[in-house]
């Protein structure tokens, strides 16, 4: 409706090239946007690209070049049983891309939905639904999700679980409350004047409608959900060695935190890039589908 | 006498207010509260009314969006206002409704062509291609273009997307279709082409037309029958003919003085009600009208009217008026 009337159709092609231009129109969006791609490229040709893959993936130790600093040779210097570090981090990134994707969409998976059937259906399913959501959003996130991880066992991908576990309630909130401001909206009555079925309503028109709050938000959570992951594995519940896990590396090397700093600084400031860029990205999608800019 | 295409007897729809912990209902707004109508197939009838009358609630009803409080409605003589919702397929399929809002009414994620297609994917085993073709028959007949089916509710204008909302409802040729302020939100133009299509439409269909509108040129022109509602109750009901030139009840009185003038030849006197609305929670005891009645008498705030015959097909609902002695309704 923001949009004038003579605008152009919108072919898909259109909306991309829309899309674009609203990304590059803010300067901190478009670095946000880009460090991502950067390290989704850095994810995707880890294995290219990185000196020593052993160092990384397998177990392989090479104690005799224990805690070297930076150098030609080792870019961000080795740990303290010789492995290339750069090689690690860069190896960490697919980990923790990984984790954020795998965790946002698991609560995203759990959440959507209920929070769909909880606004549109309202009454009793509604309340059971909510109470429930109010019983996981009552304790602290990162303790749910390290009493969950310690019940299910440590790896990696029970730490995701966990999180995703931590997590959904949010997604639950949020849904509901679009939904519930988009269920009296005419298209609506109107869907169920002409009998369609309530499914076909939830998912075609209430659905649809609803999802760019939860994208934005979800967005904005891969930052907290690597976070949350990198914690889970500096307490030895989510990655286990020899796992390139950026928490996980972050947990041994704060033992060597005065003799080989660079040890400690090069996985925190990969974790500190990835979080900011994505929130960077979320901060750009809020006003990117804000129906004031452009109707989505 | 047929049986009519839509009837409400003595429906009442109460919303409840609810409060303190345990959300009890503390108390009720009574948007409709008791009303008798029946619209005859074929027929174009009116609802006329101030904002929060009940007009827009009553149609709901009638249609099952609410589940009636009390009363009975009938749909081609199939009771619809207590049944099961899996019930009303005959409801859902014959009976479609046009709203007043074209922005919202059109879902701005689906292209035309899925919405209007929409009630057909529902209720018809139409494969792909017959139900396209459908769709552009309608969109045709709305003077829309063909190619419009592929592009997006925002690319239109209110008078166009009005247009959309018709033939969405239009399209599986339903026998009743309800106008819920059709014009109200478009520009004078578009309105004036809007109503000329829904004449035209319903001499060409034979659909029976329920408008609800607060306009009553809107009403005037589009029907023959028209329902004068005042705070949840019908107060005056007649042909349109009948009723805009002899209107029997003070509050049609005031309301057809409002209607803009544009010769001076006739000067009209205004009758300004003063006051507002009474609250439908708690309605006036008596004649709820009688708190704003320029012609109120003592008897106005104790006896409640009922709704009589004053000439034939013309009843009215008011202490001083002059019915017909005996005619219980």
């Amino acid at each position: 409706m923001a949009l004038p009337a003579n605008r152009p159709r919108p072919a898909v092609l259109e909306q991309i090239r829309y899309s674009g231009y609203l990304i590059t129109k803010n300067s901190l969006t478009t670095v946000g946007f880009g460090i991502v791609l950067v390290l989704l490229v850095i994810a995707l040709l880890a294995p290219v690209f990185v000196p020593h893959p052993e160092h990384a993936v397998l177990g392989t130790t090479n104690v005799a070049e224990a805690l070297r600093p930076p150098s030609g040779r080792y870019l961000f210097g080795t740990d303290e049983l010789g492995r290339d570090l750069f090689s690690r981090v860069i190896y960490g990134t697919r980990i923790s891309l990984q984790i954020g994707t795998l965790a946002v969409g698991l609560a995203l998976l759990i959440g959507v939905p209920l929070g769909l059937v909880a606004g549109y259906l309202g009454g009793f399913v509604d309340e059971v639904i909510m109470r429930v959501t109010d019983i996981f959003l009552s304790f602290p996130p990162l303790l749910l999700a390290i009493a969950v991880a310690a019940l299910l066992g440590r790896s990696l991908t029970n730490a995701m679980i966990a999180i995703a576990i931590a997590w959904w309630p949010w997604y639950t909130r949020l849904m509901r409350g679009t939904v519930i401001s988009l269920r009296e909206k005419p298209f609506v009555e109107a869907a169920r004047m002409m009998g369609t079925p309530a499914t076909r309503i939830m998912v075609r028109h209430v659905l649809v409608n609803s999802l760019s709050p939860v994208i934005v938000q979800a967005s904005l959570d891969f930052g907290s959900v690597i976070l949350t992951s990198a914690a889970l594995s500096f307490l030895g519940l989510g990655a286990q060695p020899p796992q390139p896990e950026w928490g996980l590396i972050l947990s041994t090397a704060r033992n060597y935190f005065l003799v080989a700093p660079w040890y400690s600084f090069f996985p925190g400031m990969a974790m500190v890039i990835t979080v900011l860029a994505f929130n960077l990205v979320g901060d750009g999608l809020r006003e990117i589908t804000d129906p004031k800019t452009r109707r989505l | 006498m047929t049986t009519p295409m839509v009837e409400a007897q003595a429906v009442k729809m109460y919303f409840p207010i609810r409060a303190g912990v345990l959300q009890r209902p503390v108390a009720w707004v009574r948007a409709v509260d008791g009303v008798d109508l029946a619209v005859r197939k074929g027929q174009s009838m009116g609802l006329v009314g101030e904002s929060g009358c009940g007009k827009s609630t009553l149609v709901r009803v009638l249609l099952r969006l609410y589940r009636p409080t009390a009363g009975r409605v009938r749909f081609m003589g199939q009771e619809i206002g207590h049944c099961p919702d899996g019930k009303l397929g005959v409801l859902r399929k014959e009976a479609q409704m046009v709203f007043q809002d074209p922005y919202w009414s059109l879902n701005p994620r689906m292209n035309v062509g899925e919405i209007i297609g929409e009630p057909l994917a529902v209720h018809t085993r139409l494969s792909r291609r017959e139900l396209a073709s459908r769709v552009e028959g309608v969109l045709t007949m709305m003077g829309l273009a063909s190619g419009d089916g592929r592009r997006f509710p925002h690319e239109f204008s209110g008078g166009q997307r009005q247009r959309i909302a018709i033939a969405r409802a239009l399209v599986l040729r339903p026998r009743l279709l309800v106008l819920d302020e059709p014009t109200s939100a478009i520009d004078a133009l578009s309105q004036a082409q809007i109503l000329n299509l829904l004449n035209s439409l319903r001499q060409e269909l034979d659909v029976t037309y329920l408008t609800v509108s607060h306009d009553l040129a809107v009403v005037s022109y589009l029907c023959e029958a028209i329902t004068v509602m005042y705070l949840g109750k019908v107060v005056e009901h007649g042909l349109t003919r009948d009723v805009f030139r002899n209107p029997l009840h003070p509050y049609t009185r005031a309301l057809m003085s409002a209607i803009p003038q544009f010769t001076s030849a006739v000067k009209r006197e205004r009758i300004v009600l003063s006051g507002a609305v009474p609250s439908a929670v708690t309605p006036p005891p008596g004649c709820r009208f009688h708190p704003r009645c320029p012609e109120r008498t003592d008897r106005c705030a104790q006896e409640e009217p009922g709704l009589l015959e004053a000439a034939g097909g013309h009843h009215v609902a008011c202490l001083s008026a002059p019915v017909q002695p005996g005619d219980p309704h």
